[in-house]
């Protein structure tokens, strides 16, 4: 079945991009698919460049998404190695750098993020490394065979990962966090500690407030200066201070951007024809009554194939609660809604025990997200439950030979903590 | 828990039929690990490497018929192997499953025989 319209232009081959193309086809549209692509690679997995894939051998196309033939048997125009640069909502056009204009009935832009720069003396030094892409990861691969020593500057998802797959290749590496602990937004603060003591277990130098003041080095990188003054001698610098959506094709087209581009549930932007999904789409979350920009893997999968379901006009409204996983230092984590909203937290099990530990975030009982380690099966059953409200019976939860579905309830048959 | 067959057989003895109760799972080592599951005392039995990666099923949660991955959360059906959401897009082999003598055997790659894909001890 084609949908009102002929042609799509998915902006972006990523992870959602290839979700939206696969998926469209998988739903009966017969119409042009193009998915155009800034990278010369086919679209591939981020996750494991920072973790298997830095830290071993594995080619470049263990990372496929998908293989080559299955966008050909699917029809599906692979426009890779030249960047969208305009887009013409009105004349219904996208303009490729090469000069190539592109005609599509309906737009997905999928571009997600990129790094954001050090901003710091120095940060144009070489030596100076990002990971977000294939080739940030083969740089870096380069690095741990050099041997250097590495200062990795910021503790989120990129910084603390990289920590630990750099020490697990026996790298000399320090960590400069800007706070206190790794990752502590996702993680809250217990299991945030637990995690510093890992890095520090696996012989990660870590320096708490102390962010980058600059860079030293003549062309390349020599040593690095903290906001407090110390010197630290680097042969590489890699820097994971968060990442910026890439808004700007949206913005010049008048589309509404605001952190992200900000779609409706549909995932439909402020031009109706023109869609946006994945780690630079910000969509309101009913579940947790807000608009989420969510930077995880599932997220730009799901929300990918629920935008063009939305396009066929066949899509339940997008509310998927986020979900995401890391691994450091032989544990893997798991983290289900957004822990940090809740204020009161409680634990199950022991971090260092073999069945791990689960940590549930509740906001005047209710349970707004869960933290995992080594634990995942109930965190999984929480993230299930999580798409209804649901309360906490903090008693259970600390009571290992409880069930975990038993320590929450949901909304029906709940009385809130504290409205008893 | 998991027992080993020699390798090339088309038979695998799993487990007596107690020792796989119903929620339970067990993957059977055999050139390609086979996972078996008992839904309600029906044996189900599928291919236990995930089509998307290479997670073992027999590692993930059972639902009603559905195991999810422990990987990537892609969710198969236990009936038909089919995956019913995202990443995977591939089924994995489902299994024929026979009670012989109060033991759980797999065919390997002879298709199932009840129209859900199961195996009953009927005996
Ligand atoms: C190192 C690393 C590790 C990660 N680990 C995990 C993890 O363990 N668990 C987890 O849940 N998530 C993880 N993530 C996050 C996950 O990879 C992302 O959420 C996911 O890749 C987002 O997909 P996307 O398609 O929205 O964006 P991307 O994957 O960034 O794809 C966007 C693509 O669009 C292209 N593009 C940009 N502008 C243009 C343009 N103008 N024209 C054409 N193309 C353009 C880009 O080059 C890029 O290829 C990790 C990310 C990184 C970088
Ligand atoms: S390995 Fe099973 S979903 Fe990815």
């Amino acid at each position: 079945m084609t949908g009102p319209f002929d042609s799509v232009a998915i902006i972006g081959a990523g992870l959602a991009g290839a979700s939206a193309a696969i998926t469209l086809r998988e739903r009966g549209f017969s119409g042009r698919i193009r998915l155009i692509g800034a990278e010369t690679h086919l679209p591939y997995e981020r996750p494991p460049l920072s973790k298997d894939f830095l830290g071993g051998d594995l080619p470049p196309e263990r990372l496929l998404v998908h293989p080559e033939q299955a966008y050909a048997e699917r029809d599906i125009d692979l426009v890779l190695g030249g960047a969208a640069i305009r887009l013409h909502p009105a004349e219904r056009a996208v303009e490729l750098a090469g000069g190539e204009r592109v005609e599509a009935d309906r737009v997905l832009l999928c571009m997600g993020v990129r790094p954001r720069l050090a901003g710091v003396p120095g940060e144009w030094l070489s030596g100076v490394h990002y990971l977000r892409d294939l080739e940030h990861a083969m740089a870096l691969r380069e690095v741990i065979r050099r041997g250097v020593p590495v200062v990795v500057v910021g503790e989120g998802f990129i910084g603390s990962e990289l920590a630990s797959t750099l020490a697990g290749q026996g790298a000399d590496v320090t960590l400069l966090m800007a706070g206190d602990l790794p990752m502590r937004p996702a993680l809250g603060q217990e299991a945030a500690h637990w995690l510093l003591n890992r890095h520090r277990d696996s012989g990660v130098r870590v320096l708490a407030r102390s962010p980058l003041k600059s860079i030293n080095g003549f062309d390349r990188v020599e040593s690095v200066e903290v906001a407090d003054g110390t010197v630290l001698p680097a042969g590489a610098v890699v820097v994971g201070i968060g990442s910026e959506p890439v808004v700007d094709l949206a913005a010049g087209a008048g589309i509404t951007v605001d952190d992200g581009v900000v779609v409706d549930s549909s995932s439909r932007t402020s031009i109706p024809e023109v869609f946006a999904a994945g780690d630079l789409a910000r969509f309101p979350s009913r579940a947790f009554a807000r608009r989420l920009r969510v930077e995880h893997w599932q997220n730009a999968q799901n929300q990918a194939a629920n935008a063009v379901e939305a396009m066929l006009g066949h899509a339940d409204p997008y509310d998927e609660i986020p979900w995401a996983w890391t691994e450091q230092h032989g544990n893997r984590w798991e983290i289900a809604g957004l822990p940090m909203l809740g204020t009161q937290v409680v634990r199950r099990g022991d971090p260092d025990g073999p069945d791990g530990a689960l940590w549930v975030f509740s906001e005047r009982g209710r349970v707004q997200g869960a933290v995992a380690v080594n634990r995942r099966r109930e965190l999984r059953a929480l993230l299930r439950a999580l798409a209804g409200t649901v309360f906490v019976d903090e008693q259970a939860v600390r009571d290992e030979s409880i069930d975990i579905r038993l320590a929450i309830s949901s909304a029906e048959t709940a009385v809130p903590a504290g409205e008893a | 828990m998991s027992s080993t067959v020699p390798s090339g057989s088309q038979t695998l003895l799993v487990c007596a039929v107690d020792e796989l109760p119903p929620g339970q799972v067990r993957k059977v080592d055999a050139e390609r690990p086979i996972a078996v599951f008992n839904v309600d005392g029906v044996f189900y039995a599928i291919d236990d490497t995930c089509s998307h990666a290479d997670a073992s099923l027999s590692e993930g949660d059972l639902e009603g018929h559905l195991v999810e991955c422990p990987w990537h959360v892609s969710r198969f059906d236990l009936r038909t192997g089919r995956p019913c959401s995202l990443p995977a897009s591939k089924p994995v082999r489902t299994h024929a499953v026979e009670i012989r003598d109060g033991n759980v055997v797999v065919l390997v790659g002879t298709a199932p025989q009840l129209a859900d894909g199961g195996a009953r001890n009927v005996s």
